[in-house]
């Protein structure tokens, strides 16, 4: 009857629980990352793997509504279990714990489906913070993150051209200065002294523009130039 | 009387002989060393020319009182330095790693009684050898760098973050008891310090061997290392990318990662940049990365004629390895636009 009562009482409370799932095939951090989570009265560490192939298994095994994330895991990586766990498990959430700051690891996780992304780095309450945001269907993304992820946003707009064919490459300034001189009929010698460049690099400049804008001679740059309105008055050099 | 008459037509007789062996010898000499050895008359036209030489510069059949320049290839540097004003000036010359055909060449000359002597030295083996020593310090230095980035990514960095959660769980004990505070202020000031550790050391990775170009390839670590050095450093560095986002082989993905590093490394350090530009374009069946930046360039004719730093000596052959183009417009004043075209293989 006490045991019961006992059971009872421990259950209960943990309906309100998150329950938490760790992966990182480093030990001693699971271990660290437990004690400290695990003093959390709301939270509840349900589970712990070592690789991706773990949490796989782990995660029909009861219910987990976040998995802490690390990139790097030996086998099965956190890239690929994320977007496993994203498919088959819905309603769990997935929240990035790793040394990486480089966008292509942020913009990966985000594909894959993370809802929240924290560096190793970050403190006690930061990593308790992004696990009660993720839980309860926010996002929640390290200081650095996002200063990552808004400068791919800025980076896509003015086009880095991989995302879609239809989206022009920027030209960078020395391109337009070369452009503008080519429809102003200056010939590559000409531009070359005007530059202080050599010819040979201004005939590069010129292979780059018509392959950035995708024409095929110089006519289709001086219409460009033309439709820019680089050959206005005002447009300064 | 006769006799000693006689006898002087012999011992004449005798030392033209000894002279014409001498000759013979002489001759025999010239003919087989192992250096070209070219004699010109006073007029500069050939008088001796030995098989090396011949061999060298690829001239074969009669060549006795021609004049040298004609058996050369046209425009070619030699050609150029052995001009006929500069010959019949008689000054000494000496030339260091001439490109003659498939040879290299040292070449020095001067004037001797009243013709020309010059003398080559293949040291095209040589030459190849120094190439050869290059590419593997190059190759030993990226396996060793890697090394210590993968041991640094996999075995430092993650024991850094569990002493760092740790540290923390020790906080969440010391909070309950409010006499411990300064032990926890304490605490405090290590976790700062193992977090700037922390940093330190990706920092150092990611200059020995980012991982993201491991896992990525060239585009997402060209744009990671111009994001690091734009939060670093006092330049604006702009990264722009058309169209090029493929895998390469793994060593080519290095070299061209290194030739970028090396050259905004230049911009940086010897240049004075403030601006730096980095392109990779892709064009139909190469892909280009291009550097320029706004410092203030170099005699790059000049330094080329010498002896390359090292830094572009580098660059050169790591281009070299991978069979891309490299080319450097500069002057001094003018900034550094480089460039490095690599043929990309068709599926």
């Amino acid at each position: 009857m006490k045991q019961q009562k006992q059971k009872k009482t421990r259950e209960s409370p943990q309906t309100e629980k998150i329950h938490i799932l760790i992966a990182d095939d480093h030990k001693m951090f699971r271990e660290g990352l437990k004690e400290i989570l695990g003093k959390e009265p709301n939270l509840a560490i349900v589970g712990e793997a070592g690789d991706g192939r773990e949490v796989i298994g782990q995660m029909g095994q009861h219910p987990v509504d976040v998995v802490l994330m690390d990139i790097d895991m030996p086998g099965v990586n956190g890239i690929e279990t994320t977007r496993h766990i994203v498919q088959k498990h819905p309603h769990t959430r997935v929240l990035v714990l790793s040394m990486h700051s480089d966008a292509k690891y942020i913009i990966s996780m985000l594909e894959a489906g993370a809802k929240g992304y924290v560096l190793k780095t970050a403190g006690k309450e930061e990593m308790i913070a992004a696990v009660n945001a993720v839980a309860s269907g926010d996002s929640y993304f390290s200081h650095l993150i996002s200063t990552r992820i808004i400068e791919q946003l800025q980076h896509h707009k003015v086009g880095s051209g991989i995302a879609s064919a239809a989206e022009q490459p920027p030209l960078t300034p020395r391109e337009f200065e070369v452009l503008k001189l080519i429809a102003l009929e200056y010939s590559n010698p000409e531009i070359a002294q005007k530059l202080y460049i050599s010819i040979r690099t201004v005939d590069t400049h010129r292979r780059n523009l018509l392959e950035k804008l995708g024409v095929k001679n110089t006519a289709g740059l001086v219409k460009y130039a033309l439709k820019m309105g680089l050959l206005d008055e005002s447009t300064p050099l | 009387m006769r006799p000693s008459a006689c006898g002087r037509q012999v011992q004449a007789m005798e030392k033209i002989k000894i002279f014409q062996g001498e000759r013979e010898l002489l001759r025999g000499i010239i003919e087989t060393a192992p250096v070209g050895i070219i004699v010109l008359d006073k007029h500069r036209r050939i008088r001796i020319l030995n098989r090396m030489a011949a061999q060298m510069l690829g001239i074969s059949g009669q060549v006795s009182k021609t004049s040298l320049r004609q058996h050369l290839i046209k425009g070619s540097v030699l050609s150029e330095c052995l001009s006929e004003g500069l010959l019949r000036k008689g000054e000494a010359i000496y030339l260091e790693g001439l490109r003659y055909k498939e040879y290299y060449l040292s070449v020095s000359g001067r004037p001797l009684m009243n013709s020309y002597l010059l003398t080559m030295t293949n040291i095209t083996t040589l030459k190849q050898m120094e190439a050869q020593s290059m590419r593997s310090m190059i190759q030993g230095q990226e396996t060793e760098r890697k090394r210590l980035s993968q041991e640094i990514h996999d075995g430092l960095a993650p024991l850094l973050s569990t002493i760092k959660i740790s540290l923390e769980a020790i906080d969440l004990k010391l909070e309950r008891h409010p006499e411990q505070a300064p032990l926890a202020e304490k605490l405090k000031a290590i976790h700062e310090l193992i977090t700037t550790l922390a940093e330190d050391m990706r920092g150092i990775s990611h200059a020995l061997m980012p991982k993201v170009l491991e896992d990525f390839g060239i585009a997402p670590a060209l744009e990671s290392l111009c994001s690091r050095l734009n939060n670093n450093e006092k330049v604006e560095i702009h990264y722009y990318n058309a169209g090029f986002d493929q895998r390469l082989e793994k060593s080519v993905e290095w070299n061209l990662y290194r030739i970028a590093q090396e050259l905004i490394h230049n911009a940086l350090k010897h240049a004075q940049a403030n601006q730096i530009t980095i392109q990779l374009i892709r064009h139909s069946n190469t892909v280009m990365l291009m550097v320029e930046d706004n410092g203030c360039g170099f005699d790059w004719p000049m330094i080329q004629a010498t002896t390359p730093g090292i830094g572009l000596k580098n660059i050169q052959t790591r281009a070299k390895m991978i069979g891309a183009s490299f080319y450097i417009d500069t002057s001094q004043g003018k900034g550094v636009t480089a460039t490095c075209e690599l043929p990309l293989n068709q599926e």
